[in-house]
């Protein structure tokens, strides 16, 4: 599996790889898709580790909020670099997610829209 | 006027390409003044060109040539990509923004906002794309 992924109060936390690029981004996508719909639609993607994202990349999260929130959930970001926060805003996916300083903060806001 | 040139071949499944792009031209970026913001940007917008010859002129075929020149004047960073595959569909993208939730249709967005200026010629079997960067002019 190309990503990390661990369960924290009923979330699905997943942790993307140093680089998400053309290369390994269907793969990413695939493991993806199959984490959150083998959960409840509710997933935190850690960023901490990214280095470097392509738009490829960018598309592997986009298509994880487009399941997630297929099932009534919700796909909220953590832990970006300054450079990889530049890209969201760069192409306005800063819009389009929740955006948290650290992991347990995203964890924590899930149980606070229940 | 400084001068890099990198070469190797496409390859859909692999990230060997990027390392030469980081420790070959990015230096010559920082050495003209980018700070790691901007290199990070330019850097994007050079694997996002790279990324569109895979997947577009050579349709994701493995181990045809492409090559990235770098020239860096006191004017600008000049970056010069050449393959031998399918000729790009013109005029170039505009690079508008994609909607929100899009899927994919970024690339173009990215390469524009690392090189204001760009250019696009065939010659002979052979794409070239000029990517040029301004940079501040010394006082």
């Amino acid at each position: 599996m190309s990503l990390t992924h661990r369960q924290e109060h009923d979330v699905d936390v997943v942790t993307l790889p140093e680089r998400l690029v053309m290369a390994n981004a269907g793969e990413a996508r695939a493991d993806l898709k199959q984490i959150i719909q083998s959960g409840n639609g509710r997933v935190v993607v850690d960023l901490g580790e990214t280095l470097f994202m392509d738009s490829s990349g960018l598309a592997v999260v986009v298509a994880g909020l487009q399941a997630a929130r297929k099932m009534e959930g919700d796909v909220y970001l953590a832990r970006m670099s300054d450079t990889i926060r530049a890209l969201f805003e760069l192409t306005r996916l800063h819009t389009v997610f929740q955006i948290f300083d650290d992991e347990a903060a995203a964890v924590r806001a899930f149980g606070k829209a229940d | 006027m400084q001068r890099e040139d990198i070469h190797f071949s496409s390859d859909p499944q692999g990230m060997a390409w990027h390392a030469l792009i980081e420790a070959r031209l990015m230096p010559l970026a920082r050495a003209a003044g980018c700070n790691d913001m901007e290199v990070f940007g330019l850097q994007l917008a050079l694997v996002e060109a790279v990324n569109n010859i895979v997947e577009h002129a050579y349709r994701l075929t493995p181990g045809q040539p492409i090559s990235v020149g770098c020239e860096c004047t006191p004017a600008a960073l000049r970056f010069e990509l050449r393959d031998e595959g399918m000729p790009m569909p013109l005029p170039l993208p505009s690079g508008e923004p994609a909607p929100a939730e899009a899927d994919g249709g970024r690339g173009w967005q990215i390469i524009r906002a690392g090189f204001p200026d760009i250019h696009y010629e065939r010659v002979d079997g052979v794409n070239r794309l000029t990517l040029i960067r301004p940079l501040p002019t010394a006082v």
